[in-house]
Order: C-alpha cells, then sequence, then structure tokens
C-alpha cells in the first residue's frame, strides 16, 4: 500500500500542474495514505482481539468446566463423609440408649440385692461387710446417675419439633422442679420479663433448670441469689443466668461444657454432665455458650462474686409446620 | 512560572532554541529531557550545565512533545522554576533498586516537609515495583505525589539512561523533588484496559519472575490461554510480540487492579519474566484492550479527575510503549486530546513502565497506562 502510495507520490510531481496544486494534491494523498494506515491497523487489531477474546473465553469456560467438575467430585465425596458421620453418629446415640437401658436393669437388680442382703443377714454380717454393702449400693447409685444423665445427653436432640417457648414460663416450671432444694438452700430466683421464642422446649427447661441448679450447688457462704435475664443483640437473643456462688475461674470455659468434666468442688454432688447438656441444647438451636465471673461485690466477705453463664439463641421465625 | 516546550532532532536544533529563547529573556532554571537513544544523549548534560540550566533526562522509545508524538527525536521542556522550590536527586543502584528508591525518598523528605516527586529510573532488568517499593517506604508510609517513568531505548531493550547536567548512568534514578507548598503536582495513571474472564493465582514466583500459576508452570498457562497450545514449538520470545497488548490485571483492592505486561518467557523452566514483581498468592485475570474508545475514556477520565488543573504551567505525559503497540496511530489522538484540554506546554515519552498515583492517592507502579500530571507554582 505504502509503494502505492508513493507511486501516486512520485505521479503526482510529475504532472504539469502548479505548485499550489502538486502540494494540495501530496496533502490529500497524505492524509488518505495516514486514514489507511489507521483503517489498516484498525483490522488488524480487531482481528486478533477478536481471535484472542475467543481464546481466552474458551479457556475460561474449560476452566469453569474444570473447577465444576471439581466440585461436583467434593461435593459428592462432601455427601459421602456425611451420611457415613450421620450413620455412625446415629450409631452411637442408638448404642448409648440401649447400653443405658441395658445396664440400669442389672444395676437395679445389684443394688436392690445387696440392700436385701443387707436386711436379711443383718445377724451374720459384722460390721465390715455392712459397711461394704452400703459402698456397693451407693456405688450402684453413682453409676444410675452417669446413665440417666447419659440417657439424657443422649436424647436431646431427639426432639424434633419447635415450640412457641414463653420464657418466663419455663422459669416458673424450673422453680417448681426445684422447689425443694430452692427452699432447703434459701436461694432467690429472679428474672427480668423474657421473652418468647421458637425452641425446642424440654431442652431449653433442661439447660435453664442445669443453669440454676449448678448455682445453688456451687453457692457461697452467702444464700444463693440468681437471676435470669436476656436481651436481643440484633441477631441472636443472649441469656444471662448470674449468681453469687464461688464463682469459676474462666481459664475452664471450654473444659466445664465437655462431659464428665468436673472442674473443681468435688465434694459437691454430680457427675459433670450438667454443663455438657446445656451446651448440647444449645448448640442444637444453633447458638453458643459461656460463662464469665463477676465482679466480688466491695466490702464482700465472699471469694469470687459469683458466675454468670450466658447463652444465645437465634430468633427463628415460624418453621414451617 | 513560565514554562515553554518543544521538540528538536538533533543536538544542535536543541542549542539553537535555547538560545533562542534566551534571547527573548526567558531565563530557565530547570529543564527535563526526553531524548531516544538515537540522539547524542550523552552530550546533552553538558550543553545545559554551559547555560547554567539544571537537568533531569532520560531516553526513551518514543518522545511526546505537546500535541504530537516523535520518533527518534529529544523533547524538551523548560521551567523558570524558583531554585528554592526543587532539588535535583541523582542516584546510582549500588545496594539494589529497592535501597535506591529508599534513598530518593529519604532525600525527597528530608528536602520538604511535603515532598513531590517526578522520577525516571534506568535499568532495562530492573523490578519497577521494588522501585516504587523504595520510593514509597517513608515512616508512616505516607503517600505523596510520585509520577514518572522507566527510561526506554526505542525497544532495543539493551541500555536505557538517565542523565543530568554533569552525570549519567544506565542504572539508577534521576528525580526531581518539588517543594510541594510552592510548586503543586497533581495527577493520575489510568489505563482503559478491560478484564476478562476468571481470576488466576501465582502459586511460585520470585522478584518478577513467575515460575507458576495455578500450579501449571507460568509460561505453558499463558501461551494456552493465548491460543498457541496448537503449536508445540512455541517459543517463549513470541510472547513478547502479544503480550504487551494484554497485559495481566493484578487484584489490589475491591475496586482496582494494576496492570503486568510479561516481556519474556523462560523456554527452559517454562517461567514468564514480568516488568513488575508479582508474590505468591497474588490474583490476577486476563485483560483485552477495550478497543480505540479507550482513548476517549482515557482522555475523560483524566479531565474529570484534573478539572481543577487547567491553569496549569506545564504538563508531564508518561505512557506505556505497550499502549503504543496496542493503539497504533490512534495513540496520536489520545496525546492530542489531552494536550488540547489544557493547551499548556506539555512533554512526555513512551516508557517502559509508568509510575503514578491511582484514582485513590495510592501510588502503584505500572504497565500499559497513562499517567498525566500538571504542574502549577502555587500563589
Amino acid at each position: 500500500m505504502i509503494e502505492s502510495f508513493q507511486t501516486l507520490k512520485m505521479l503526482v510531481s510529475h504532472l504539469d500542474i502548479s505548485l499550489t496544486e502538486k502540494t494540495e494534491l501530496l496533502r490529500f494523498a497524505s492524509k488518505v495514505e495516514n486514514e489507511q494506515t489507521r483503517l489498516e491497523f484498525r483490522h488488524l487489531r480487531s482481528t486478533k482481539d477478536r481471535d484472542i477474546s475467543i481464546n481466552l473465553l474458551k479457556e475460561t469456560v474449560n476452566e469453569l468446566e474444570r473447577q465444576k467438575n471439581l466440585l461436583e467430585k467434593q461435593s459428592q465425596q462432601l455427601t459421602k463423609n456425611l451420611h457415613a458421620l450421620e450413620m455412625s453418629y446415629n450409631e452411637m446415640e442408638q448404642f448409648a440408649h440401649i447400653a443405658s437401658h441395658d445396664l440400669k436393669s442389672p444395676l437395679r437388680n445389684i443394688s436392690g440385692f445387696s440392700k436385701i442382703l443387707k436386711q436379711r443377714y443383718r445377724d451374720t454380717i459384722d460390721e465390715s461387710g455392712k459397711e461394704y454393702i452400703d459402698f456397693i449400693v451407693h456405688n450402684t447409685q453413682m453409676m444410675t446417675n452417669v446413665i440417666d444423665d447419659l440417657l439424657i445427653y443422649s436424647q436431646i436432640d431427639h426432639e424434633k419439633e419447635l415450640a412457641l417457648t414463653n420464657f418466663n414460663r419455663i422459669v416458673e416450671l424450673v422453680s417448681v422442679n426445684l422447689k425443694t432444694v430452692i427452699t432447703d438452700e434459701n436461694a432467690t430466683l429472679t428474672t427480668d420479663n423474657l421473652p418468647t421464642l421458637w425452641a425446642h422446649k424440654s431442652g431449653i427447661i433442661r439447660l435453664l433448670q442445669n443453669l440454676v441448679e449448678n448455682a445453688i450447688k456451687y453457692r457461697s457462704e452467702a444464700a444463693p441469689k440468681i437471676h435470669i435475664s436476656a436481651h436481643f443483640n440484633g441477631q441472636d437473643w443472649q441469656f444471662s443466668v448470674a449468681d453469687n456462688g464461688v464463682g469459676l475461674d474462666e481459664v475452664y470455659n471450654d473444659k466445664a461444657f465437655q462431659p464428665f468434666q468436673r472442674i473443681n468442688q468435688r465434694d459437691r454432688p454430680g457427675m459433670g454432665m450438667g454443663l455438657a447438656i446445656c451446651r448440647k441444647v444449645t448448640k442444637l438451636h444453633g447458638g453458643n455458650i459461656w460463662f464469665s465471673r463477676n465482679l466480688p461485690n466491695i466490702g464482700s466477705n465472699t471469694k469470687g462474686g459469683g458466675t454468670t453463664f450466658h447463652f444465645t439463641l437465634p430468633q427463628i421465625s415460624q418453621p414451617m409446620l | 512560572m513560565t514554562t515553554v516546550s518543544f521538540v528538536s532532532f538533533d543536538l544542535a536544533g536543541l542549542e539553537t532554541r535555547l538560545l533562542s529563547e534566551l534571547k527573548t529573556g526567558f531565563r530557565p532554571t530547570l529543564a527535563v529531557i526526553f531524548c531516544s537513544p538515537q540522539q547524542a544523549y550523552t552530550d546533552i548534560g553538558e550543553l545545559f550545565d554551559r547555560y547554567n540550566i539544571d537537568l533531569m533526562g532520560c531516553t526513551t522509545a518514543g518522545e511526546i512533545v505537546d500535541a504530537e508524538l516523535h520518533d527518534s527525536a529529544i523533547s524538551c521542556l523548560l521551567l523558570d522554576v524558583n531554585r528554592a522550590y526543587y532539588k535535583l536527586i541523582f542516584t546510582k543502584n549500588t545496594e539494589g533498586v529497592f535501597q535506591t528508591g529508599r534513598q530518593v525518598r529519604r532525600e525527597a523528605d528530608a528536602t520538604f516537609r511535603n515532598p513531590a516527586l517526578i522520577v525516571a529510573s534506568a535499568g532495562v532488568t530492573n523490578d519497577g515495583e521494588e522501585i516504587v517499593r523504595g520510593l514509597k517506604s517513608a515512616a508512616f508510609s505516607r503517600e505523596i505525589p510520585l509520577f514518572g517513568g522507566l527510561a526506554g531505548d526505542d525497544l532495543t531493550i539493551v541500555n536505557t539512561y538517565i542523565f543530568s547536567r554533569t552525570t549519567i548512568t544506565h542504572d539508577g534514578i534521576a528525580a526531581i523533588v518539588f517543594d510541594n507548598d510552592k510548586i503543586e503536582i497533581k495527577g493520575i495513571a489510568t489505563s482503559g484496559w478491560q478484564a476478562l474472564g476468571s481470576s488466576h493465582t501465582v502459586t511460585k514466583a520470585q522478584g518478577n519472575t513467575v515460575y507458576t500459576i495455578n500450579d501449571e508452570p507460568a509460561l505453558d498457562f499463558f501461551i494456552r490461554f493465548f491460543g498457541f497450545h496448537d503449536n508445540a514449538n512455541v517459543k517463549g520470545k513470541q510472547l513478547s510480540t502479544i503480550a504487551a497488548q494484554y497485559p495481566l490485571q493484578v487484584i489490589r483492592g475491591d475496586d482496582y487492579a494494576v496492570l503486568r505486561s510479561p516481556i519474556k518467557g523462560n523456554d527452559e523452566n517454562r517461567s514468564l519474566m514480568l516488568v513488575g514483581s508479582l508474590k505468591v498468592g497474588d490474583q490476577f485475570k486476563f485483560s483485552i484492550s477495550p478497543g480505540i474508545e479507550v482513548i476517549d475514556q482515557t482522555i475523560a477520565e483524566v479531565k474529570a479527575f484534573l478539572h481543577d488543573t487547567l491553569d496549569a504551567d506545564a504538563l508531564i505525559l508518561f505512557s506505556c510503549k505497550g499502549r503504543h503497540a496496542a493503539l497504533g496511530p490512534f495513540l496520536c489522538d489520545e496525546i492530542e486530546g489531552i494536550y488540547n484540554h489544557w493547551k499548556k506546554p506539555m512533554i512526555g515519552f513512551l516508557t517502559y513502565g509508568e509510575i503514578g498515583n491511582v484514582k485513590k492517592g495510592i501510588c502503584e507502579f505500572h504497565n500499559e497506562t497513562c499517567s498525566l500530571l500538571a504542574i502549577k507554582e502555587r500563589n
């Protein structure tokens, strides 16, 4: 193309016309040449851009396809793992349930026959023998308690249905259930106005009852005072159960919620399952549970100042029934 | 401040024009020269020294003066700026480009409370990203107006040079540090290149060499995406014919990316050398030049950002050589469009990499961009 323009320019220079006319013609030829160059460049660029764009898109689609296949494979593997996990979890639950049931009956027999033995042969068994029998009865009772706790623990997520749960009413039920211990220990249980939420009702009763029971069990010298409150934090309802007990060190925030963990005060009754059950209930609702140590009251001679247990429950809208 | 810009096609012409400016009574204190390596760039320093004019200059891959782009020319900007308002810094690379950049920045910070830098760097294999990292390594990482370009050598990729009145080197940084309280420097770097496709991850890299992308050898990955996978004999060097026009868009934040052009493929270890460095974990997308309309987009963007600089005393434009390859003769339209908006003395050059602040004021090292700055004496 440039050669033809050069030829054209040469032709113009040999034309028998005025210099002005030649200059004008040459300027015009240069302009056309310039435009031609631009058009050619634009054409080449467009062609190259098109080819490369197509390839880039093709490779991007291939890449996405590869990623999709990989994701599908991972998803299949995940489903498989989930299924296996579900099966082993169900088996474990079933095992715990059956084992507990099957263990309770022989335990009852051991305990019962031990008592009969002590009764019928009270004249022939010496004091040491009677003490051993008491020891057997006491330990079978302890084992029964462990089994009962395990049964409760394994049955928590059997409650599939959510129910509209009035938490004020739940606290009233807890007060009734714990009436004897509350009276015996001269405890006071107070609440703010609590919300009504969709929740697993029996689990919530168990949760609050365990926390109140714990507050009384780990009391200080002062008469137990327990206060239950709740506030909405913009996402979840956060409940607090505050007591004036001996206080629990916050370093045990993880350990305290594991099954059969007793942090301190081994002289107090219990198998260390109460807080594990509380955690299972909150997790079942998609919430969390933890505790914080209260600051001691100024001038108080009690150790600690008590503990506040906090748990969250998501605000669930009405479930599909 | 009075400023004059002009083009010259040889050293004699440069001196003639300088003398004619001096005859008018104009007394420049500072000159900025962007010069093709085909010109006698080694003698330019001596010329300006004779007339006691401070000088910052570098070699180029194309010279811009006002509305025009030239080949094999010398572009010159003369300024009669008060010598108390600026300082020239000239540093050779002795301990690596990062340290050189750091040294320049320290000197700038020590000279003025609010410095602004215009820099030119020489060294064809130097890592532009490291230079900028050094230039930004001030206390508290304070961002300042910081613009410039990597010198060129008309695409021979052998040696690029920076020079002053008395010194010349093929490996170092020349800078003008302005007192930004007296001389306002404001600018923007913009590209217009569009991202295409999904993002990819750098999985092995050191400096400006990328070894693997998505765990695949970087050169093979790049070639595959650009459609040469049917040709088993493809060589890394073929990459340079296309790569500059389709840079990588390295994702820097939610709303901006910096461009990185591959310059060389290594056929033996299948790595890819870029103009600036990338690190493991960096994510990028490929880009496609958006067509000739990118020019209008760029002009609109610089106009909008620099709308309050219409009374600038002078402009300096650092435009990527790769941009020239992508836009061909249309790049002249971009230069013309910018000049016609301000109609102020403007020089610039086609670079091997640009330095400039993006919209958010963060300075980055770029490829394929147009980095424009306006210089104005404050009242």
